[in-house]
């Protein structure tokens, strides 16, 4: 119980510096954020001069074209590299936060008008069609936009103005077994509802937005009743328990846990890029087949079909923003050639701009008819989807 | 003591009463003023209750919710069995017995809490898994195919309780272990009774112990409803999954905000249920303070079982989930070179160590004031219900999160009606902070009111004989006495804000990440491997306040 004095007065010194030092530093921290909407909300221009002393005050490179703040719900070393680029070709500094659509979304509202955001960048078209419906997304112009990316992949309003902007595509795809399945045995995300892949079929938890997606989706082709039949169908032809990523429903194949998973194209395009034994190993063994295709009957006639599923990642300007103009900016940015070519190599998603290439491990899937259902057509489904889980006992 | 300088002191009663009497108001405003800044964002979720939230919360009621509940239900008692099991035993046998590494297990014990829940859900699934190394083994050894051998599934209710238990335990054997070692008068006076230490245990140990035992207890059980990375991770549905899939999934804010109010309340009945059991159970220690329970030394098989017995929760909770991570980064450390990692690293610190500080001096605080009220009954009944503000920990911290955005946004929306200042307080470190402290008030306060229980009503008797009056009583008896408990408590909330998730992600201000951002954001892209790096960080930054604070508390010098 004896407290040495003097090791006392240290614990006491060290402690106060600390708590000196952390109180200074929150008051550095603190100030960029506000920066933004402190001297925007004024409708002023933004004086250079206080800029700069923020700049030097964070050590930051010395930047002339303002800043765009960014909340995305896109990977940070998805989206880093391209923001450096940016900011290269403009000199327009990117602040962001990243974090799932829905927080980032709440953070929105519960900012409201003051927020700081001024692009909300997400995957999946549920996620932007939310945003849209609460008001957090406002109407922009850019004819740059509007001729690159197909009508489909955007949100439109009756002034022509652009709601959001798809930037990227993946298809939800089925990976198989080699071994097991013969890809002529495949046809429709319907036909998954055979008998005979009965403890066959890997997917991930319906709290996950692709798979809520691919149902609104079906919902809108099939209609809501045979929706909930596909629904019970696929939950008794499940091998296991939804369980894990999309990665580890292809992985689960590839060690033989079931045969068909349900996944989208580029977490198997990673795979494929992947340098590592096991991955190389997996991809081997496994093979992927775009669902819902045309096919040719045995008496020549041509079968349509609707196409796989596709969905976007996308951004939109922030209702809030004080920034639009560097908001849109980035937007023409990502929808660029140059930035596409990145987006396409790095993740292997499909360019939304028509005329990119796509990245050789893509492309070697060949060509495939992508549904052409306008994709701001499936949240009108949103809450039928999540009772047909629900019901269903898809976790 | 003479008459004379009774009636001296006696004299100059009405002096200090005054200002004893402004202390007791001046630090009822504070207290009020504190409770507000914690509870008035959790009105958010009280006003939903006015609003309409459609048919989402009969639907779940009709489909899943019943089994979300029986799920949450059996990790409740699951874990709550394994985690006694686990924290008294090796408890126990610590402050009493010397054997083969005791006083390394003395810390090693409570390593574990240095690992977030999710990260040894991520490294015990990928061991145990199908396609993970070991039933590899066994179906290529044998030849067998699915279905054809039996494996547990670490996906299931059995595999949660399992890491839930082996990550949470230590909160239980720290709390126990203080009490028990400052148990140390009773227990020789039991000894020197003649009862064998059977007997001591059972009757005299754990009696005393009990209300640090329940605390841990009731710490876990809040850990448990609250956690979600991990139960989601392990393919469990709990009660908060529907709170996150109603929130974040039917984008139906009210149905969720009912939701947490439902487990808000379930949360206030444990805490109830905790306090009752608290002040049924109130033994003081009047022997001396310093005397220590003589350890005896064993050998033989006994030597070998207390050390199993101690060795296994260290070996399950620390080293295998530490070891597959560092075998990962190992294994693909040309990859990981190019992660940058400092800033990262001190923003960690910095807003740990920020709420640490600030819980602890809260709940100090609070504890304090709790305390020190003497007599009326009615303000004892009153103040208790102060530790309203404990109940954060067991709300998922995203719903802690949006609760305290939403509130501070509002704050903020209307102060720019008037002044044109930006956003103040949410989106920034305060708010940030501000959560932090909400969600582990409890972990410091828990922590710092089982320490002082060992303050007897007598000591501030005779303290107040001898002149001594307020602050000086605290800094001079009191602080001595529950100084180990204020490290404890300051290290249990560094040590969670290190590992917190879900806060951290949505409230931080721009270009701001901490370490368990990073493993987290490298780990939900499905890139597990590349995770390893910052998580072995934090368990690294994690381990020096462990170690430090273990150290400090269990060492055997006078």
């Amino acid at each position: 119980m004896n407290v040495n004095r003097k090791d006392l007065w240290l614990f006491r010194g060290i402690l106060i510096t600390l708590v000196v030092a952390l109180v200074a530093k929150i008051f550095f921290m603190v100030d960029p954020v506000n920066a933004g909407s402190k001297e925007t909300s004024k409708e002023t221009p933004v004086s250079t001069k206080n800029i700069v002393k923020e700049v030097d005050k964070r050590k930051i490179l010395i930047i002339k074209g303002g800043f765009v703040n960014v909340y995305s719900s896109r990977k940070e070393q998805l989206v880093s590299d391209l923001f450096e680029d940016f900011t290269k070709s403009t000199g327009i500094k990117v602040n962001f936060i990243t974090d799932k659509a829905g927080k980032l979304i709440s953070r929105m509202q519960a900012e409201g008008k003051y927020s700081p955001a001024d692009l909300f960048l997400t995957s999946d078209v549920g996620n932007l069609e939310y945003a849209r419906s609460l008001g957090l997304l406002k109407g922009f112009k850019s004819e740059t936009l509007s001729k690159k990316i197909p009508d489909r992949y955007k949100s439109i309003n009756e002034d022509n103005s652009i709601n959001w902007v798809g930037l990227t595509l993946r298809a939800r795809a089925l990976i198989y077994s080699k071994d097991r399945v013969k890809p002529e045995e495949l046809s429709t995300y319907e036909n998954l509802q055979d008998k005979k892949w009965q403890g066959k079929i890997l997917v991930r938890s319906s709290s996950n937005i692709y798979n809520q997606s691919l149902l609104a989706s079906i919902i809108e082709e099939n209609g809501i009743e045979k929706a909930d039949i596909w629904t019970k169908n696929i939950v008794d032809n499940m091998a296991r328990k939804p369980q894990g990523g999309d990665t580890d429903q292809i992985r689960a194949v590839a060690s033989g846990e079931g045969d068909i998973a349900i996944a989208n194209s580029y977490y198997y395009g990673r795979l494929s890029a992947s340098e590592r034994e096991e991955d190389k190993e997996i991809v081997q063994k496994t093979g992927i087949y775009f669902p819902n295709q045309d096919t040719k009957l045995d008496d020549g006639t041509l079968s349509e079909n609707y196409g796989t599923h596709v969905n976007i990642s996308g951004g939109g300007v922030a209702a809030s923003s004080k920034n639009a103009d560097n908001a849109i900016k980035l937007l023409e940015f990502l929808a660029s050639n140059k930035a596409q070519k990145i987006y396409a190599e790095k993740n292997h998603e499909f360019p939304v701009v028509e005329g990119v290439k796509e990245s050789s491990i893509v492309s070697s899937w060949g060509n495939f008819k992508k549904s052409k259902l306008p994709l701001s057509a499936l949240s009108k489904h949103r809450e039928d989807v999540m009772k047909t889980f629900d019901k269903s006992g898809w976790r | 003591m003479s008459q004379r300088n009774m009636v001296a002191i006696i004299g100059q009663k009405s002096n200090t009463d005054i200002y004893s009497r402004l202390f007791a108001q001046v630090s009822n405003v504070i207290l009020l003023f504190i409770i507000l800044i914690f509870v008035a964002p959790f009105l958010s979720l009280l006003s939903s209750l006015f609003y309409d939230s459609g048919t989402t919360l009969s639907h779940l009621f009709d489909t899943v919710l019943g089994g979300y509940l029986l799920n949450s239900i059996s990790l409740l008692i699951g874990v709550s069995l394994l985690v006694l099991l686990m924290g008294v035993s090796t408890a126990w046998l610590l402050s009493n017995y010397k054997f083969t590494g005791s006083s390394i297990f003395s810390w090693a014990l409570y390593l574990p809490i240095a690992i977030p829940a999710y990260i040894s859900a991520f490294s015990y699934a990928g061991l145990l898994e199908y396609a993970g190394p070991i039933q590899s083994f066994i179906r290529d050894f044998w030849d067998l195919g699915k279905g054809e051998y039996f494996f547990p599934d670490v996906r299931s209710i059995g595999g949660a309780i399992f890491i839930l238990s082996i990550t949470f335990y230590p909160y239980v054997y720290i709390l126990t272990r203080v009490a028990f070692e400052s148990a140390g008068g009773v227990v020789n006076v039991g000894k020197s009774m003649g009862f064998c230490n059977n007997e001591v245990f059972c009757k005299i140990a754990v009696n005393y112990a009990k209300p640090s035992i329940i605390m841990g207890l009731t710490l876990v059980c809040l850990e448990v409803l609250g956690d979600f990375g991990a139960v989601q991770f392990l393919a469990v549905d709990t009660f908060t999954t529907a709170i996150y899939r109603t929130w974040f999934s039917s984008n139906n804010y009210i149905a969720a905000s009912n939701l947490s109010l439902m487990l808000l309340a379930i949360v206030i009945f444990l805490i109830v249920i905790e306090k009752k059991n608290r002040s049924k159970a109130k033994y003081y220690n009047n022997t001396s303070f310093t005397s220590k329970i003589v350890k005896t030394r064993l050998s033989g098989w006994k030597n070998m079982l207390a050390f199993n017995i101690c060795f296994l929760p260290v070996l399950l909770g620390f080293i295998i989930p530490v070891s597959i991570l560092l075998y990962n980064y190992i294994k693909n450390f040309d990859d990981m070179k190019t992660l940058e990692i400092s800033e990262v690293i001190s923003n960690s610190i910095l807003v740990s160590s920020l709420a640490a500080i600030l819980a602890v001096i809260i709940s100090c605080f609070v504890s304090y004031k709790i305390f020190s009220i003497v007599g009326n009954k009615k303000a004892i009944k009153f103040i208790s219900y102060v530790k309203i503000i404990n109940v954060g920990y067991a709300i998922p911290g995203t719903i802690v999160a949006v609760c305290v955005l939403m509130f501070y946004g509002w704050v903020d929306r209307g102060i720019n009606e008037f002044i044109d200042v930006g956003l103040i307080f949410s989106g920034t470190l305060f708010a940030l902070v501000i959560a932090y402290v909400f969600r582990f008030l409890a972990l410091s306060s828990g922590a710092l009111e089982s320490g002082m229980h060992g303050i007897t009503r007598e000591i501030d008797w005779s303290a107040r004989i001898f002149g001594m009056k307020g602050f000086m009583i605290f800094r001079k008896i009191h602080y001595p006495i529950i100084k180990k408990y204020v490290l404890v408590a300051a290290m249990l909330v560094f040590v969670e804000c290190m590992k917190e998730l879900p806060i951290t992600y949505i409230i931080r201000p721009f270009n701001f990440n901490t370490l368990s951002i990073k493993t987290y954001e490298l780990a939900s892209d499905e890139q597990l491997i590349e995770s390893s790096f910052p998580a072995l960080i934090i368990i690294l930054i994690s381990l020096f306040p462990v170690y430090f604070t273990c150290k400090k508390i269990f060492s055997d010098k006078e």
